[in-house]
């Protein structure tokens, strides 16, 4: 990677980077109003899979006005992706950044007609699952293209050798699956057929599946502990590791008290599944979206130590840095 | 992160559905082999009643709140503010069916030619609770002005539909297939909106009015049975009731009242 990156490494282009970034925010709101309306049980508020006409006045009426948001958002997201994608495919002499150009036309065109299909299948949990997942894993394509966009990553910037095992690459990437897993097992609870397990006396699926997402919880936090602890250790003085790792604390403190509350509340309003109050709606969106939060923050910290950090194992032990004594064996410059 | 990661992660997704479970699939109500044909001039019997409440009061309708709706807002002065779950006006139960449950087997029915309508007006199904025929036409008829849609969710047998009318007069027709009680049509828009339809094969059944009142005609002589069903989960329905009809009108009135909960 880094004597392609020598050879092959595009100056940085602001104006690409900033178009990532609004990618990725506007990415993050069409799957907030995804997950309200999910929260509202309104995914089929407009009962044609595919509907051009634009009402301004469908923005305010509740139910619907999730659902239409969600859709009038798509075609917005799918203009900044071509345009981030025919950069990458035509402009950007990476050859990875082609395929993730790829990636991300492909993904968005798929992830639009999963949307067509869950209204076609009445929301049914084989549709409804593969759509909310796709639009995370979208989330993690456009996350990508802003990290691979950036100056530090475009940059000379140094590559700081560790010696430890396993690399911290491969740690950001165990938490990278993990909380992938957790978003899965997350799904599975939610789209659960309007709480058909639970009405039809299924409840040990329901449970199954709530047990599987707490363990999942504390998967994730056992993977988080190990790379701040490692980031704590070795990497402190670069702030593109250490501030999300913060960040990944809080969101998950914050996770575990939504999540919490979003099941206590489900499990209580049970009769209401086809209208949920707004608690529950509130609780279970903001939970979906830290979700989502996490998992975009996780692949950046991923792409980043692998950027930044390479096992070196003539390195010196992270001791020997903090005095101050220049380690021997440093790795050079590699970008 | 790599496209091919990507798509990894993507089909692990579109198993995981596997984990969650397939929905129930209940046992299709077969559709009785009748060995005479049904003219329905050639009976005058029937059955008719009052169904009345019983016991404590029930507790008051939940009040709709349909403040944050701008399109219903617009029509506030013509909307039924409260739940329909259970309506009992003077000690006379609404919307309850009543229907013959055995009885009616022998008989070969000619299929209803005439469709049931439900109009949806002023944000309400308008009737609350029908009953069809299987193969009969139902009719949903968008009696306002602006965007419904008629969400049908079986409970056990029927297909699942959702369609939208999107102005005045649009319309939009269904048909059930199997013998069920309470398919509930609803709305995602308007979550208070909702249509209780049961299917049945034969004739013999209607829905109580305003004051508890329902007549079954043109039922052949016989020994039937007689029963109620309501959309309220919370009400304790009647046992059968066996009847005998011998060329005139039986009167047969049925009680409801509520569940004793433990």
């Amino acid at each position: 990677m880094s004597s392609d990156l020598n050879n092959l490494r595009p100056a940085f282009n602001a104006w690409v980077h900033r178009l990532a970034l609004l990618t990725v925010g506007w990415t993050a709101l069409v799957i907030t109003f995804g997950g309200k309306t999910k929260s509202q049980e309104a995914g089929l508020s407009i009962a044609e899979p595919v509907y051009y006409t634009f009402h301004w006045d469908w923005l305010f009426v509740p139910n619907l006005s999730a659902e239409y948001t969600h859709r009038v958002l798509v075609p917005i997201l799918g203009v900044f992706t071509l345009l981030l994608a025919l950069h990458f495919l035509f402009k950007d002499p990476r050859p990875g950044m082609k395929k993730l150009a790829v990636g991300l036309i492909v993904g968005l065109g798929v992830q639009g007609v999963f949307g067509a299909l869950t209204v076609k299948y009445f929301a049914k949990s084989h549709t409804s699952i593969p759509h909310a997942v796709l639009g995370q894993i979208f989330l993690c394509l456009v996350v990508s293209a802003a990290v691979l966009t950036s100056k530090y990553w475009l940059s000379d910037r140094k590559v700081t050798g560790s010696p430890l095992q396993p690399p911290l690459f491969k740690l950001c990437r165990a938490l990278v699956i993990m909380v992938f897993i957790q978003l899965l097992l997350g799904a599975a609870i939610r789209h659960d057929n309007r709480g058909e397990v639970l009405v039809a006396g299924r409840e040990m699926v329901f449970i199954w599946h709530l047990v599987a997402h707490v363990m999942g919880a504390i998967g994730v936090g056992f993977f988080l502990t190990r790379v701040i602890i490692r980031i704590n250790r070795q990497h402190k003085n670069i702030p593109e590791l250490y501030s999300p790792t913060r960040w990944l604390m809080i969101l998950l403190g914050v996770q575990i008290l939504l999540g919490t509350k979003a099941a206590i509340l489900k499990m209580m309003t049970i009769s209401n599944a086809d209208a949920p109050p707004t608690m529950r709606i509130i609780a279970a969106t903001i939970h979906v979206l830290i979700g989502a939060t996490m998992l975009a923050t996780a692949v950046a910290l991923m792409l980043r130590a692998r950027r930044l950090v390479e096992f070196d194992a003539n390195a010196q032990p992270a001791a020997e840095v903090t005095t101050g004594t220049k380690p021997a064996g440093t790795v050079g410059s590699a970008a | 992160m790599p496209s091919l990661t990507g798509l990894k992660l993507f089909l692990c997704a579109v198993a995981l559905p596997i984990l969650v479970g397939c929905g129930s699939h209940a046992q299709k109500p077969a559709r009785p082999v009748g060995t005479t044909p049904y003219v329905s001039a050639d009976h005058k019997g029937g059955v008719r009643g009052v169904v009345t409440w019983e016991g404590a009061a029930p507790p008051d309708p939940a009040v709709i709140d349909y403040s944050k709706d701008p399109k219903v807002a617009g029509i506030a002065d013509k909307l039924v503010l409260t739940s329909e779950s259970l309506i009992v006006q003077n000690a006379k139960v609404k919307n309850a069916v009543v229907f013959l449950s055995s009885g009616a087997e022998k008989w070969i029915y000619p299929a209803a030619t005439e469709p049931v309508r439900v109009e949806i007006k002023h944000a309400r199904y308008e009737p609350h609770a029908v009953t069809v025929e299987a193969g009969q036409k139902l009719v949903f008829e968008n009696g306002d002005d602006f965007y419904h849609t008629v969400l049908g969710s079986p409970r056990r047998v029927n297909v699942e539909f959702n369609e939208g009318l999107h102005k005045k007069g649009d319309t939009a027709t269904r048909t059930f297939e199997y013998a069920e009680m309470g398919y509930k049509v609803s709305s995602d828009i308007r979550k208070w909106m909702n249509c209780y339809v049961s299917v049945f094969y034969h004739p013999f059944h209607t829905v109580t009015k305003a004051d508890g009142s329902f007549e079954l005609k043109n039922v052949p002589d016989g020994e039937y049975t007689l029963e109620l069903w309501h959309e309220n989960p919370d009400v304790q329905l009647p046992s059968p009731v066996k009847v005998q009809v011998k060329g005139g009108i039986v009167e047969q009135p049925l009680a409801l009242k509520m569940k004793v909960k433990l």
